[in-house]
């Protein structure tokens, strides 16, 4: 059993390194799924009977250290090629991962500092990765409390706590504190490397619904937020780019 | 003693990946996008059938070493599709097939739980094995599963899934946030396997959902799937080409439950047929013809012939008579993971019946091969069609039918609107859904909370 106490411990490294190997592993697999089939393998072509051409559907033959896998896949290309991968990340070795691997990191700062500090070991590890100059998104995960006053969302907090009989504890930032207080935190991290949020409400009914009515319209009138979609899948949203198929022939 | 009058069951099998599937039709959609699957499921809703089926793939299909590009190739995700017909229909069952050898007991239970919990009890399994070395190359285990295995390990996931099921009980969630603490039972969800194929402890982490568990169906005619059947199965999903070959499959399974404890009617016999429906008998007749020429194209007829041969024949003329060589025996199946291969124990003397057989009837390769490969098939007006169809309920041909259309997705749209409301008027199909679950729609008694956890903490 590891615990999180033991992560400095070069056994519990090692064996943590690994994980995150077949992690990448399993992600390139994905990825390599999804690029299986060309955008337009399917031909429905009536006057020769054939429903696809196959020679825009590939093998991807993986064979790592854990698995193999044959492909093609089962299902033909998605809309966005390929869906965005995202992971969350607390430490070194699976900052790697995000930046070998995923679209969105989403990681646990407690302060703007830790926050800068974070990308930019992503950063660093991006680079080192070869994938220096694309687009990965670094997501700060953030617990709130919301009230109309700081006092009343610690007491909201206190209250539960005491319910529960022990302080909630959170391996992201517990966030008590005003809407005004929030988009106040969130710019600042913004300034800091973030490029977005995954915010977890602390009472669903209730926090979910004050950072949809009174969080969304602050940082919407601060020009921090969109008013609403733009078309597009969420790789648009994103500004992630729609990936050719690697095997498609150019 | 007059014998009552059954009551028939119909499904809809959303249609697959193989030449049953006429693409090329112009009124073909898609068989990705959720659009068609919706057409499907609403036509079906509509006409009160019991479930909506989707089979399954884990490979696509080759044929000598290339992928095989004749038919619909590639299909979206089980559960995803069902989940999102959840939530677009209220009371058609949703039956899914979900292999039980690449898969892990855990996950699949999960699976099924919230599928039923979407649905709010509408969920069904068909448990099947795939065994082949073929299919594992897409899989982290890969071939690791003997032949004679299969049901072994069938018979022992099923129970490891129904036990990961059966770990809740009704009332194990607290009623709202004043009962203070969130489960009745701590030990809800704890569970402990040890068997052969599976060592797993834990707490299963999805509540009981609204029918307990899926509504389990088998597929396959082998002996042994019978016995799987008869033992573990509320439905059993079948192909007999004949009435007198349904009664004698009926009557052999039916026969089984005993053994089990079982009544017959705890074991629901579905079939699965197509249908050719027009204004007439004589202008069906003519439109089978029409799209037997369709399903089995000069190149698909080769092909067809390629399986039992198990050589390259594409220098054959389909229009011509059957090869003048003999099947080749000597090395494995040229049309690897596919089940009809597996069927022909004996190449030399299939090809021999059927040279007798095109001989005797002056029939080409492929006006053969349109013969030998028809499956089960109601083809009239919807009067014959609703007359013949409960003629072989009502003569324990089966309980019902697994209906496939030839067209995706409208191809269930003219049985919905022209079949189904003889058989209402006959009073032998539901004119409204008298349950909520799939369980009610099959006439299976519900199922009982356990009263206490069935595996014992580890």
């Amino acid at each position: 059993m590891f615990r999180y106490s033991q992560r400095g411990d070069p056994e519990i490294a090692r064996l943590l390194a690994g994980l995150m190997d077949e992690a990448a592993d399993y992600a390139e697999v994905l990825r390599r799924l999804w690029d299986s089939w060309e955008d337009d393998a399917e031909i429905r072509d009536a006057a020769t009977g054939r429903f696809v051409d196959r020679d825009k559907l590939h093998y991807i033959d993986f064979a790592g250290e854990h698995f193999r896998v044959k492909g093609p896949s089962i299902t033909p290309r998605p809309p966005q090629g390929q869906p965005v991968i995202a992971a969350l990340a607390h430490s070194a070795a699976p900052y790697q991962l995000v930046a070998r691997a995923a679209d969105v990191g989403f990681v646990t700062p407690h302060d703007a500092a830790q926050a800068a500090a974070i990308v930019a070991e992503i950063r660093g590890d991006q680079e080192a990765a070869g994938r220096a100059g694309q687009t990965l998104h670094v997501f700060g995960d953030l617990v709130v409390f919301l009230a109309e006053t700081a006092a009343a969302a610690r007491d909201r907090k206190a209250r539960l706590d005491e319910l529960a009989g022990e302080e909630y504890r959170s391996d992201a930032l517990v966030f008590t504190g005003t809407p005004q207080e929030l988009a106040g935190l969130l710019q600042d991290w913004q300034a800091a490397g973030l490029s977005g949020f995954r915010l977890r409400p602390g009472v669903i009914s209730a926090d979910l619904a004050a950072i949809t009515a009174n969080l969304v319209p602050l940082l919407q009138e601060r020009g921090a937020f969109r008013a609403s979609y733009q078309d597009g899948t969420l790789r648009t949203r994103l500004g992630l780019p729609r990936p050719a198929s690697r095997y498609a022939k150019a | 003693m007059t014998k009552p009058v059954k009551q028939i069951h119909l499904a809809a099998h959303f249609p697959g990946v193989n030449n049953t599937t006429v693409w090329s039709d112009p009124r073909s959609g898609s068989h990705i996008e959720f659009s068609s699957f919706e057409h499907f499921a609403r036509t079906a809703e509509r006409a009160k059938f019991d479930f909506l089926f989707l089979a399954e793939g884990l490979r696509l299909r080759e044929q000598n070493g290339q992928i095989y590009d004749l038919d619909v190739v590639g299909r979206p995700d089980t559960f995803t599709v069902l989940a999102a017909l959840a939530a677009v229909t209220d009371r058609l069952g949703l039956a899914g097939t979900i292999s039980s050898t690449f898969n892990e007991p855990y996950e699949v239970a999960r699976q099924f739980a919230t599928l039923d919990h979407l649905s709010a009890g509408r969920a069904a399994w068909n448990v099947v094995t795939s065994w082949d070395a073929f299919t594992g190359e897409n899989f982290r285990r890969g071939g690791y599963l003997a032949v004679q295995d299969r049901y072994a390990r069938a018979r022992a996931f099923l129970a490891a899934t129904l036990g990961l099921l059966d770990s809740w009980q009704d009332g194990d969630l607290a009623d709202g946030p004043d009962a203070g603490e969130f489960l009745n039972r701590a030990e809800a969800g704890r569970f402990a396997r040890t068997d052969r194929f599976f060592d797993i402890w834990g707490q299963f982490n999805v509540p009981r959902s609204p029918q307990g568990r899926p509504v389990i169906f088998q597929a396959g005619d082998s002996d042994e799937g019978r016995e799987f059947a008869a033992e573990a199965a509320d439905a059993i999903f079948t192909r007999h080409g004949t009435r007198a070959a349904g009664q004698a499959f009926y009557a052999d399974v039916k026969r089984r439950l005993p053994a089990y404890g079982r009544a017959p009617d705890q074991l629901l016999i579905l079939p699965a047929a197509t249908f050719i429906l027009a204004g007439t008998d004589a202008e069906a007749r003519e439109l089978s013809r029409e799209v037997r020429r369709q399903q089995v194209s000069g190149q698909t007829a080769i092909r067809f012939a390629e399986q039992l041969w198990n050589r390259d024949l594409s220098g054959y003329d389909p229009d011509g008579p059957l090869p003048d060589v003999d099947p080749d025996v000597s090395q494995e199946t040229i049309a690897p993971g596919r089940a009809s291969v597996r069927a022909y124990t004996d190449p030399m003397a299939t090809a021999a019946q059927w040279r007798a057989r095109a001989e005797a009837e002056n029939l080409s390769l492929r006006e053969l091969i349109i013969e030998v490969t028809s499956r089960p098939s109601f083809t009239g007006s919807p009067a014959t069609i609703a007359a013949t169809l409960n003629d072989w309920v009502q003569s324990d041909v089966s309980d019902g039918f697994i209906l496939v259309p030839h067209i995706t997705p409208g191809g269930l749209d003219e049985f919905a609107a022209t079949v189904v409301p003889l058989l209402q008027e006959r009073g032998v199909f539901r004119a409204e859904y008298e349950g909520s679950t799939l369980r009610e729609h099959l006439g299976l008694a519900p199922l009982p909370s356990p009263d206490r956890p069935v595996t014992a903490p580890r």
